[in-house]
């Protein structure tokens, strides 16, 4: 994967200008986002759901 | 009064709260030292940003009034304290370019309920921008220095917190924390830091790092201090979605009882790979320690540093990132570089892997919850390194592509634990060092006991800052 192309489209996408210098750092970054992303498969466990789940609650 | 203003200064909040509440000593006469401390030291420190002197001497004449007449409030009536810059109350600037003329309409809830008890609020004090980036002498605002030694970082994100109190120049500070930011400068600086539970402490009309990260509380120098500032700041509010409608305890309740046959877990798996020496052997002391005051301790399983940091980190940038997209398209260029790039960072998490995260999230608290079956707290260093120097310029892309950044907070944010901070000794470079205590969810009072504990045994808060 070119992680600079990556970060090029998806900034753009987003309407983000930074220097080319900040878009090299931020392929680098890219690259780590990828590596915790596969560490974090490694976590998972099939049953688990996010923290982000809503609980219904009765008002009133 | 026959103390010195150094003697004054460094007297604990309980111990003021006791002389104010007997009539020993005023209110206005303890909030102008402190205002007369901050003109003598803070040019040197840059722990505050603004000092309501006009506001809060008032205040200080009305508490006087109100206790001479016999309407005492509690602990904290007549207390000077301060507060961190993005809780909204007057100038509210969050460290920022972007906010460096914001001026809040009202005071957020903590600052009105702290007011509520009597508290004297001496004025706002610096952090990192936006709870967030590193500052660096050329920075929009003067970064906070170390009182320990003004070239060394006091930590962050709550960083005029941390050097504010340590100093001397409030009893007690509010500070907020998403990954780490009450207690890093609560160990940089030898002081106490408490991040409550997750909606133990109202976050409305505190500045949004990350939503469901963000966690406030106070700062003090003694366990002691710690829990009457939380009582007072403690409780349900509507005005926060993720407030807990639970009740609030008596927080100093457990102090000075013994902590025999307390169960403490040690978490070696998270710091061993990463630890500082001094801060290790310290650690280990305190450890002993405990085990002297008649707990029992033992290793309990964790996951690794890398691990944690492989689903916090994502999920806290890409949280940050979120809220901060309006202005990293219309006004970049006002961010200090090293936030800029970290906002930058957030805005590449994908989505499935931020959910893929919050799952992990989940598992972990639940694996945590089912350990604190069988022990009562953890303990574990604060932090695996020691501060640095204040940079003088941005070292762009130290935080976004590394992960050797060995802060060990984080696991009480993702898992809303309630953990303390608590000193326990120095390097050799006369560096302070510090642990966190964390327990089980709105248990804060058996944190504090179990503090208490080590800090009456091992004596550091007794130590102050030559300055």
């Amino acid at each position: 994967m070119d992680h600079k192309q990556v970060v090029t489209e998806r900034l753009a996408a987003l309407g983000i200008s930074l220097s080319a210098q900040e878009i090299d750092l931020l392929a680098k970054a890219h690259a780590s986002l990828q590596k915790w992303e596969t560490i974090v498969q490694k976590m998972l466990q099939p049953e688990s759901e996010p923290a982000v789940t809503f609980h219904a609650k009765v008002e009133g | 009064m026959a103390q010195t203003s150094a003697q004054l200064a460094y007297l604990s909040l309980a111990e003021v709260s006791n002389l104010l509440a007997k009539r020993e000593l005023s209110p206005v006469e303890v909030t102008q030292a402190m205002l007369d401390r901050i003109t003598a030291l803070d040019s040197r420190l840059h722990s505050y940003y603004t000092v309501f002197s006009a506001e809060a001497l008032r205040a200080a004449r009305e508490a006087e009034a109100q206790i001479k007449a016999g309407k005492y409030l509690g602990p904290m009536h007549g207390v000077p304290v301060a507060i961190k810059d993005i809780y909204e109350s007057g100038p509210t600037t969050c460290g920022s370019k972007l906010r460096k003329d914001y001026v809040a309409k009202d005071d957020c809830t903590s600052v009105k309920k702290l007011k509520q008890a009597g508290s004297i609020v001496l004025g706002k004090l610096a952090t990192y921008e936006f709870a967030l980036g590193l500052p660096t002498l050329a920075s929009h605002f003067q970064p906070a220095r170390n009182p320990w030694n003004t070239d060394i970082d006091p930590g962050g994100s709550s960083s005029g917190s941390g050097a504010a109190v340590a100093a001397g120049l409030a009893y007690g500070a509010m500070g907020s924390d998403t990954g780490g930011s009450i207690r890093w400068p609560a160990f940089c600086c030898s002081i106490v830091g408490m991040k409550a539970t997750y909606g133990r402490v109202s976050r409305a009309g505190v500045f949004p790092l990350s939503w469901n990260l963000d966690h406030t509380g106070p700062m003090t120098r003694t366990v002691r201090d710690c829990a009457l500032m939380l009582q007072a700041c403690a409780g349900y509010d509507p005005l926060d979605p993720a407030s807990a409608n639970e009740p609030v305890p008596d927080y100093s309740a457990k102090l000075g009882h013994d902590i025999k046959g307390m169960r403490i877990g040690i978490p070696r798996n998270l710091f061993m790979a990463n630890c500082d020496k001094e801060i290790l052997a310290s650690f280990e002391k305190a450890v002993t320690q405990m085990s002297t005051l008649g707990a029992k301790v033992t290793d309990v399983e964790s996951i690794s540093f890398g691990d944690l940091w492989a689903f916090f980190w994502p999920t806290l940038a890409a949280d940050a990132a979120a809220y901060h997209l309006e202005d990293m398209k219309k006004r970049p260029n006002d961010y200090n570089p090293d936030l800029r790039l970290t906002l930058a960072m957030g805005s590449l998490v994908s989505a499935t892997g931020y959910l893929q995260a919050q799952r992990v999230r989940d598992q972990l608290r639940r694996e945590m919850l089912k350990q604190l079956e069988a022990i009562d707290l953890f303990m574990l260093p604060t932090t695996g390194f020691l501060p640095g120097r204040i940079r003088a310029q941005p070292a762009e892309g130290m935080f976004i592509s590394e992960e050797n950044f060995s802060i060990y907070t984080p696991i009480f944010n993702v898992t809303g634990f309630p953990a303390l901070s608590v000193p326990c000794g120095f390097s050799a470079s006369g560096l302070p060092i510090g642990f966190q205590l964390a327990g089980k969810p709105f248990d804060e009072t058996t944190v504090f006991q179990a503090g208490y504990a080590y800090e009456q045994a091992a004596g550091w808060y007794k130590q102050h800052p030559a300055l």
